[in-house]
C-alpha cells in the first residue's frame, strides 16, 4: 500500500533516491503490485511532451551522435588493443597469423547491408582500421553482443592487428603496416604513422560523419582506390612482397594541405572557443539574476506563509506580483502586492510605515490609465501588516502603476503629493 | 535494398541488433519531439543538442536492455530523454557533490523502469492525442500544473519542490497526486 503511494511521483519522476531506490526494487522483485496503473501514468507522463511546440534540432546534431559513436568505438577499440597488447608475445611472421580475407569479410557484409548503399570491394582486405572491423568492434563490444562467436572472431581481428603491428615496428624503418588482397595476394605499404594520422584527420575534416560513415563503415571502392593512390603497392619476392618506400611529389603538397586545414581547424577552435565563454559568461549573469529573483519570491512566500488570502490568490489563475519601492518621505517602508486577475483581488503586505496622528490616513491608488483610483484608506501599525483590496480585473497586468500616499483625510478622490511608496505590476 | 520497418517497435529490435540504419530513421522520427522535450528542460540550446546526441548513443548501447514484449518505445524514449535531461539539470544544481556517472548509474537511473503491463504507445498516437492531452492539461488549476512543472520538466524531488515553495513535504506528495490523477480522469472524460 505504502508502495502505490510513490507511483505517481515515480511516474513524474520525482521521486527521492530513497524513496527511487526502495520503488525499482520493488519492480524488479516482481512483487504483487498495480503494475496496471503504474503503466497509465508512466504513458500520461510522457504524453506530456507531446503538446509542445515541436522544434527541429539543427542537422548537425545527427553528426554529432555519429561521431559519438565513432568515438565510443574507438574508445573500444584502444581499450581492446592496449590489453592485446601487455597480453600477447611478439610474432615472428605475421603473415601466418592474418585470418583469410573471407572470414572478415562476411560478418562485415551481413551486419551493415541495410547501412551502406556501397558494395565493399571485396578484393582488398585492409588488416588495420577497416571500417567493416569497426563496425563490428563496436557491435560486439559496446553493446554487449550475445553471440559469443562474432565476438571471438573479432577478438582474433584485433589479435592479428596487434600482432602485426609489432611485426612492422621491429623492422629497419618501424613505421610501415601491411595490408593484404585476397586475389592479388600481394602487401600493400601505408606511408609513416605521421602521415597517416594527418591523412586521417584530413579525411575525417573533409568528410561529413553520417550514420553511414560511424562504426563500420565499410572500404569502398572509392576509399580502395584512393588508398591505393596514396599506399604505393611494393613488389616482394617470391610469394611475399619486399616493402619499400615509394616518395612521390603529391605526398609533400598533401603534407602542406593538411598543415593548412589542422591550422585553420585550431584557429577554428579558438573563436569557438572565445565566443563560448564570452556567452557562457552572460548566461552565467542572467542566471544569478534569475536565482536572485527566486529568492525573493521564495522570501516573500516565506513571509506570507499561513495567509488564507494569499493562498486564496497565488493557487487562482493570473497571479501578478509587485514591489512597492519608498520615496525620500519614507526610506524605510516596504510594501510587497500580490494580485490576481481571476478573483479580482490585492494583497499589500506592508512594514516599517509608521502610523499616523489625527485623521491623516494612508491611501493606496492604482493608475487607470486617464487617472488614479483609489482602493482603500488605512492607517499604519508599529508592525509588519496585510492590507486586502478589491481591483478591477483589467488593471492586474504588468505595467499597472500602484502608489501608497499619505491624505490629511480618508475620502481623497484623487492622490496628493505626498507620495510614501510607489511601484508597478510586474 | 533492404526493407527497414517503419514501426518503433520494429526499428528498436534493429537497433538492438545494431543496425545502424535504423536507428538513423529512430532518430529522425523521434528526435524533433525529444529535442523540444529537452530544450524546455534545460533551455540552453547547445546542451539540449548534446543531450539529444548522448540519448540516442544510449538508446544505441542499451536497446537490449529494453522489454521488446511490452511494445512501448515511445514511453521508453521520451523516458529516457527526460531523465537524462533531469540529470543534466540536477549535476549543475549539485555542482561537485552529483554521483559518478557510472554504467549502473545510467541503468539505474536513466534508463526507464517501465511498468511491465502497459498499453503500447508509439509517436503517431501521442501526437494524435495531443490536443485531448493539453485540454486535460488546461483543466488543472494552476497549483497543480505548477506541480507538474516543477517534477516533469525542472526536474525537481518532492522535497525539492516542497523546500522551494515553502509548503509540506505532505502537501507536495498528496499534489502531485491528485495533479496526476485529474489529469488522467480529464483525459478520459475528455476522450469518452
Amino acid at each position: 500500500m505504502e508502495h502505490k503511494e510513490l507511483l505517481h511521483a515515480f511516474s513524474l519522476g520525482c521521486l527521492s533516491k530513497k524513496d527511487f531506490d526502495i520503488f525499482v526494487s520493488v519492480l524488479e522483485n516482481n512483487e504483487p503490485f498495480a503494475y496496471e496503473e503504474l503503466g497509465e501514468f508512466q504513458n500520461l507522463a510522457a504524453l506530456l511532451p507531446a503538446i509542445l511546440n515541436i522544434e527541429t534540432p539543427a542537422p548537425e546534431v545527427k553528426d554529432k551522435v555519429a561521431r559519438k559513436l565513432y568515438r565510443l568505438q574507438e574508445e573500444i577499440k584502444r581499450k581492446k588493443e592496449e590489453e592485446h597488447s601487455s597480453e600477447k608475445p611478439l610474432p615472428l611472421k605475421p603473415q601466418e597469423h592474418l585470418p583469410p580475407a573471407q572470414t572478415i569479410q562476411k560478418p562485415k557484409q551481413e551486419d551493415i547491408s541495410s547501412v551502406f548503399d556501397e558494395k565493399v570491394d571485396e578484393e582488398i582486405v585492409e588488416v588495420r582500421h577497416s571500417r567493416a572491423e569497426e563496425f563490428e568492434s563496436v557491435s560486439a563490444q559496446a553493446a554487449d553482443l550475445p553471440d559469443s562467436n562474432e565476438k571471438e572472431e573479432i577478438k582474433n581481428k584485433t589479435d592479428d592487428d596487434g600482432l602485426e603491428r609489432h611485426k612492422i615496428s621491429d623492422t629497419e624503418t618501424g613505421e610501415f603496416e601491411v595490408i593484404t588482397s585476397t586475389k592479388q595476394s600481394k602487401e600493400f605499404l601505408r606511408p609513416p604513422q605521421e602521415t597517416q594520422v594527418r591523412e586521417r584527420l584530413r579525411t575525417d575534416l573533409s568528410k561529413e560523419k553520417t550514420f553511414e560513415n560511424f562504426p563500420g563503415a565499410a572500404s569502398t571502392d572509392k576509399d580502395a582506390e584512393r588508398k591505393k593512390k596514396t599506399e604505393p603497392l611494393i613488389e616482394k619476392s617470391g610469394n611475399k612482397k619486399i616493402i619499400t618506400e615509394e616518395k612521390t611529389e603529391p605526398k609533400k603538397k598533401s603534407y602542406f594541405g593538411t598543415i593548412v586545414v589542422v591550422l585553420l581547424f585550431l584557429l577554428l577552435i579558438t573563436v569557438a572557443a572565445v565566443a563560448y565563454f564570452k556567452i557562457t559568461e552572460e548566461v552565467d549573469g542572467y542566471k544569478l539574476e534569475i536565482t536572485n529573483l527566486n529568492n525573493r519570491i521564495n522570501e516573500f512566500q516565506t513571509q506570507a506563509g499561513g495567509d488564507e488570502a494569499l493562498d486564496r490568490i497565488m493557487n487562482s489563475r493570473g497571479v501578478y506580483f509587485a514591489q512597492l519601492s519608498p520615496t525620500d518621505f519614507n526610506s524605510a517602508a516596504d510594501a510587497k502586492v500580490f494580485l490576481s486577475g481571476e478573483q479580482g483581488e490585492a494583497l499589500f503586505r506592508i512594514s516599517n510605515l509608521p502610523p499616523l496622528s489625527g485623521e491623516s490616513v494612508y491611501n493606496i491608488w492604482i493608475n487607470t490609465g486617464s487617472t488614479f483610483e483609489s482602493l482603500v484608506s488605512f492607517n499604519a501599525v508599529d508592525k509588519p501588516f496585510t492590507i486586502r483590496a478589491s481591483v478591477r480585473a483589467d488593471l492586474i497586468k504588468p505595467g499597472t502603476e500602484i502608489i501608497i500616499t499619505e491624505e490629511i483625510s480618508s475620502g481623497a478622490d484623487r492622490p496628493g503629493r505626498k507620495i510614501i511608496l510607489q511601484g508597478a505590476v510586474r | 535494398m533492404v526493407n527497414i520497418p517503419s514501426t518503433d517497435i520494429d526499428l528498436l529490435r534493429r537497433v538492438a541488433k545494431h543496425d545502424s540504419k535504423a536507428l538513423e530513421v529512430l532518430y529522425n522520427r523521434y528526435s524533433p519531439l525529444l529535442y523540444t522535450l529537452i530544450k524546455k528542460m534545460v533551455t540552453e540550446q547547445s546542451l539540449a543538442q548534446e543531450i539529444l546526441a548522448d540519448v540516442f548513443v544510449i538508446v544505441w548501447r542499451k536497446s537490449n536492455k529494453f522489454n521488446f514484449n511490452s511494445e512501448n518505445v515511445y514511453a521508453w524514449i521520451v523516458t529516457l530523454a527526460r531523465n537524462k535531461a533531469a540529470d543534466e539539470i540536477r549535476r549543475k544544481r549539485f555542482a561537485g557533490n552529483a554521483p559518478e556517472y557510472t554504467e549502473g548509474f545510467e541503468d539505474n537511473y536513466i534508463l526507464p523502469h517501465l511498468s511491465p503491463k502497459t498499453d503500447s504507445l508509439d509517436l503517431k498516437t501521442a501526437l494524435n492525442i495531443k490536443g485531448s492531452v493539453e485540454t486535460a492539461l488546461n483543466k488543472l488549476t494552476d497549483a497543480q500544473q505548477y506541480v507538474i512543472y516543477l517534477a516533469y520538466y525542472e526536474g525537481l524531488t518532492e522535497e525539492e519542490i516542497a523546500a522551494k515553495l515553502n509548503i509540506p513535504l505532505q502537501t507536495v506528495k498528496s499534489k502531485v497526486k491528485i495533479a496526476l490523477s485529474n489529469l488522467k480522469e480529464n483525459l478520459i472524460k475528455g476522450d469518452a
